[in-house]
């Protein structure tokens, strides 16, 4: 007998949630027995059905056994992310066996194997000829019967016959802990085309899911874990390791709406760059985060501007208040306002958000006011996550975007933001007060600006009716960024 | 839930007091072969009017889908309901047909 080779790589099998497939490269492997692994909670089914939906939404034919919740239940569960699984069941395209714990069974004498199981799957394949079988779970179907060796080889055995004939098989297992042995009835030692493990924990009193791809042969894929979220539409992965940062060249200049602000920058901050504006509450971030929006109008590009520390109302007579007309724009197609609070979305469905807004809005233009209060509803891994994400995501769009920043303190001192946002962003504008001679002054500085020379006075600055003014630079106050200014050796230096 | 629907032969004009039995198996295994052998030791001793129908899985999957046959050998007592099933290849006969409501006759000296 000689053996043959199939010089073709194994195809992929595409699950349709959002970001799974940059980090598995792929996908599932077509036409073999791909197994997700997690916890009691950990979103094995949901896996599983998402995939299902997608496969059938997009003409597809799955196969789905039940054997941990009946199907009716498994389709009601997943019509709150706007499934219609009932629908595909309606039209054929989709098919489930109840396969579920069988309370008529009363006793057991002997020996038995998965035969009626097998018999009605190959059965139901053989009828309905789908792509895609999902056996969920075989730790169901194992501890309700037994975990024998011959029941683990009988699901050996069906998992041979259904890819056989060509059906890419997804599998789910449960495990007992987060990390250590893969399932709990050793079931991967079989299934070993594809594992997918989905955890769950516990960080600063928030759920952190994430997903590892642990293995996957015959195919590149990253080895990390990823996290994830279970959303309003189903299933949300974020690549980030997997994101690539695009750099493109710096060189086109536009105005952020201000002269002296644009002459601070050398004139004008770069097209598609990241500018951060720090400063504390009331110093004026909203006002050039608004001048900034209005800018962009005004030369008649798309601008989108998300606010999440005040209402919409209160943002548009804010700006009003400056002579802005943010409600003309809007009406005319220009602009683009989003306020919520950020409490009202998890941290990723924001990011979702952001990224659906770009796609369908195309702005040129973003104001996030204020980034820092997205803080709030994140873990400091999660929320530096988001930063990058959101970050790389604008960037790899070319869009010029005025990020702001709120410090704890009024004088001096950054924040968790700045100090996960400085290294990403291409500009830094610091807004501070600084109390002179018992005055409360505002001072402003660009400390940082990617590819450009720029100003590196600190300049005193006023708002009123007309807006924002950038003085004069002050002169000599150590210490006016980056803590209190000395009065003392102000005076000191002022004699000498 | 309502009761699942018996298999064509009994669907209709079961006598009250009728005892159907349903033996699924699949096909000619050795725990099907077992099974049979295991049954047809006790028949005798089953009480009158019972009766045994066999049914293969392999061969009528269908059925094993409407009586959620998962596991084979199974013995299902159909009528009269509720359903009772029995699962293995009944080496331990009296155990199996006591759970299935049937006391078997004393085995002949």
């Amino acid at each position: 007998m000689t053996l043959q080779y199939d010089p073709q790589p194994l195809e992929r099998f595409p699950t349709g949630i959002s970001g799974f497939e940059p980090v598995s490269k792929g996908g599932l492997v077509r036409g073999r027995a791909s197994l997700v692994v997690g916890t009691s909670g950990s979103g094995k089914t949901l896996f599983c059905m998402e995939t299902a939906f997608h496969h059938v939404e997009a003409g597809g034919k799955a196969l789905v056994v039940a054997f941990e919740e009946r199907p009716e239940d498994v389709v009601r569960n997943t019509m709150g992310f706007g499934w219609r699984l009932d629908e595909r069941v309606a039209d054929g395209s989709l098919r489930f066996l109840d396969a579920t714990f069988d309370p008529d069974i009363v006793e057991q004498s002997g020996q038995f194997d998965l035969g009626g199981l097998g018999a009605m799957l190959l059965a139901e394949v053989d009828d309905l000829q789908p792509e895609l079988v999902i056996l969920d779970s075989t730790s169901a179907i194992l501890e309700q019967y037994s975990n024998s060796p011959r029941m683990r080889y009988e699901l050996v055995r069906l998992t041979h016959e259904l890819t056989r004939r060509g059906v890419t098989l997804l599998l789910t297992a449960e495990r007992l802990e987060e990390y250590g042995r893969i399932t709990r009835h050793g079931v991967e030692d079989f299934i070993s085309d594809c594992v997918v493990v989905l955890r769950q924990l516990l960080e600063e009193h928030r759920v952190r899911r994430t997903v590892q791809v642990y293995k996957l042969r015959g195919g590149a894929h990253y080895n990390d874990e990823f996290p994830f979220v279970i959303g309003e539409s189903g299933l949300s992965v974020l690549p980030l390791s997997a994101m690539r940062l695009a750099q493109g060249s710096l060189t086109d200049r536009v105005s952020v709406g201000n002269a002296k602000l644009d002459d601070m920058f050398d004139g004008g901050v770069f097209s598609n760059s990241i500018i951060l504006v720090s400063g504390p509450t009331g110093a004026g971030k909203t006002l050039i985060g608004s001048q900034f929006a209005a800018e962009g109008c005004r030369s008649g590009e798309r601008v989108l501007y998300l606010g999440y520390e005040e209402s919409k109302p209160q943002l548009v007579q804010n700006a009003g208040a400056w002579g802005i007309d943010f409600d003309r724009w809007e009406d005319e197609g220009t602009l683009r306002i989003l306020c919520c609070y950020p409490e009202s979305l998890g941290w990723a469905e924001h990011l979702r958000r952001i990224t659906r807004e770009v796609e369908e809005f195309a702005p040129s233009r973003i104001v996030i006011d204020s980034v820092s209060s997205l803080e709030r509803i994140a873990t400091k891994r999660d929320f530096r996550e988001f930063i990058v994400a959101m970050t790389s995501m604008v960037k790899s769009a070319n869009i010029c975007t005025v990020l702001t920043s709120t410090t704890p303190r009024l004088t001096g001192g950054d924040s968790i933001t700045d100090a996960h946002i400085s290294t990403i962003t291409d500009a830094i504008l610091l807004l501070r007060y600084v109390e002179l001679d018992a005055q409360l002054r505002r001072g402003m500085l660009v400390i940082k600006m990617r590819g450009s020379q720029h100003d590196k006075n600190v300049h005193s600055y006023s708002i009123d009716s007309e807006g924002l003014h950038v003085e004069a630079p002050f002169e000599k106050i150590p210490g006016l960024i980056l803590g209190v200014p000395s009065p003392s050796r102000f005076r000191a230096d002022e004699k000498a | 839930m309502t009761a699942l629907p018996l298999p064509a032969p009994f669907d209709e004009g079961v006598p009250a007091d009728a005892v159907v039995l349903l033996l699924f198996v699949a096909g000619q295994s050795a725990l099907a072969t077992r099974a049979r052998a295991n049954l047809a030791r006790v028949r005798e001793r089953l009480p009158d009017g019972v009766e045994v129908v066999e049914i293969d899985v392999l061969e009528a999957p269908g059925l094993a889908r409407e009586w959620r046959v998962l596991v084979t050998p199974v013995l299902i007592r159909a009528h009269p309901l509720p359903i009772r099933k029995v699962i293995g290849d009944l080496s331990r006969a009296e155990p199996a047909f006591d759970a299935l409501g049937l006391s078997l006759h004393p085995e002949p000296a």
